[in-house]
């Protein structure tokens, strides 16, 4: 079970400085981070500018959103049982902008050596009855083609690439094949993709030993209004006026007609 | 005798054929939209998302100082703050039925959602009333549920919607959910902007205070577009709630 702990007590004052300080800040200031962790069997500590920041992270699983005030960090990725951040596995460098969506990926690379890979989110709106589907390829894998329904959606995905759609909200099963093949390399899954919402599925673990996964998470409220209320289209369409015109014109034109002849018959005897 | 009778068939042919015209004009079927005034915009408004009298802070005034940002990089992460829970619409209030006491309505409620143009899905049927089932239900915690039906229909005539901006502030709407949860709303608003002015966002806004919207046209028919000029809204607050 993982754990978001603040850091030690020293560490814990410390964090409340920084949310002091970051208060007079606007909300731009500030980044969020999704932090994923894509390598299995490895349960890591997650150091965050040499403070604990995820303790005892396990494997396919996602912490976050942490919001950041913009800056410069160094993330340090330790084994889960290590007393520091001395000896770290993998470090980072992550330069967060303010009012921007972030995800920081501990995951193997195509031949299988880990690595940290940060990708921006797209948090921009949505349009109204849209979902946005982000498919990432983090796994020691090769290229691989995304199908919904069955459908290739995305095609030949290689780590560490990512692929979007933008389609309608509801239910799709998919799967993830090797590129331009049927050979299933993972699922199929049902994705319950919510309107106005973006998720971000990766594709972690390793091909070679059997342990390729999907790990999403999901970022709401990006929702729009629909782009207008249609509720009209004008009175029924009605007989009535055509079958007054005909009859009147056909009265009319006999009327013309007759009296008409008998004035000329009239004339000319 | 006779040429007089001929000259009267003769005139009164003419007649027929000159009024022949207006009266096909004057039967033509009325469009039934409806050109209202608007009453209480302001508070319609006022319920809105970011808005000064819903907001429970003080909007943030401009001079913001950047003195502290150098400090606050160099500190240690803050914790996860709490974000601001997103209401989620519960599926269980969907609605299946509205009455509208004061203009007789009591009609069926069916979720809606977008057409291919993006704009808002509204029931074929003008005696069938649409909730947009991406935003909240009515009787949410939060935010706009909206609900529309046609003012009319050039197959089927006139809507069940259609004297919409007939009602008045303190006129009340039910809606019953699928589970037979009756809530009451209380008329508070009644609006009409060009269709290129309607504020969709505070109309189909998630956040703000709870409140029921219903919509549908009104102002002249474009025979070109066949379509309304003007959307009607009516904003209704919940009753003893």
């Amino acid at each position: 079970m993982r754990r978001l702990i603040a850091a030690t007590a020293a560490g814990a004052l410390a964090v409340t400085a920084g949310l002091l300080g970051a208060l007079p800040a606007s909300a731009t200031g500030t980044a969020e981070v999704y932090v994923v962790h894509g390598i299995p069997d490895l349960p890591v500590d997650i150091y965050v500018n040499g403070a604990l920041t995820l303790d005892d992270f396990q494997p396919e699983t996602v912490a976050g959103p942490l919001d950041l005030p913009e800056g410069g960090y160094t993330v340090d990725i330790t084994a889960a049982d290590a007393a520091d951040d001395s000896a770290p596995l993998l470090t980072a460098n992550a330069d967060l902008v303010g009012g921007t969506s972030v995800t920081l990926i501990a995951h193997l690379t195509e031949s299988g050596d880990p690595t940290i890979t940060p990708y921006p989110n797209d948090i921009s709106t949505i349009s109204a009855g849209q979902t946005r589907l982000v498919v990432r390829h983090d796994a020691a894998a090769p290229a691989v083609d995304v199908r919904a329904g069955g459908t290739v959606v995305l095609a030949g995905v290689t780590n560490p690439n990512e692929g979007v759609l933008n389609i309608p909200a509801g239910s799709v099963s998919a799967d993830v094949v090797l590129a331009g093949t049927s050979t299933v390399a993972i699922g199929p899954a049902t994705l319950d993709l919510a309107e106005g919402s973006a998720t971000f599925v990766h594709a972690v673990g390793s091909a070679a030993d059997g342990t390729l996964t999907l790990v999403s998470f999901t970022i709401p409220g990006l929702h729009s209004a629909p782009g207008g209320v249609p509720a009209g289209t004008g009175p029924a369409d009605s007989s009535v006026p055509t079958i007054l015109l005909v009859v009147m014109l056909t009265i009319g034109v006999a009327a013309v007609a007759v009296g008409g002849r008998r004035l000329y018959s009239g004339h000319s005897r | 005798m006779f040429r007089r009778r001929a000259a009267t068939s003769l005139a009164a042919g003419l007649a027929i054929l000159a009024a022949a015209p207006i009266v096909w004009w004057a039967t033509q079927p009325e469009p039934a939209g409806q050109t209202v005034t608007t009453v209480n915009a302001a508070a319609a408004s006022a319920l809105a998302t970011g808005s000064a009298s819903f907001s429970p802070v003080t909007p943030v005034t401009s001079g913001v100082s950047g003195g502290t940002s150098a400090s606050v990089e160099a500190d240690p992460p803050a914790a996860p703050a709490t974000s601001e829970p997103v209401p989620e619409p519960s599926p269980a209030a969907a609605p299946v039925r509205i009455e509208v006491p004061a203009l007789g309505v009591d009609t069926v409620v069916v979720p809606v959602g977008v057409d291919d143009e993006g704009e808002m899905e509204v029931p074929q049927d003008v005696d069938t009333i649409g909730w947009y089932r991406f935003g909240p239900a009515p009787g949410a915690a939060q935010g706009s549920a909206v609900l529309t039906g046609h003012v009319d229909d050039y197959r089927q005539g006139t809507g069940v919607f259609a004297d919409l901006g007939a009602l008045q502030p303190g006129d009340t709407v039910t809606v019953t959910d699928g589970a037979g949860a009756a809530r009451t709303f209380s008329v508070i608003s009644r609006e009409e902007w060009r269709k290129g002015e309607v504020p969709l966002d505070r109309l189909f806004d998630r956040g703000g205070s709870a409140r029921l919207v219903l919509i549908t046209c009104g102002g002249t028919f474009n025979t070109s577009t066949l379509g309304y000029d003007d959307n009607v809204a009516i904003t209704a607050v919940p009753v003893g709630g």
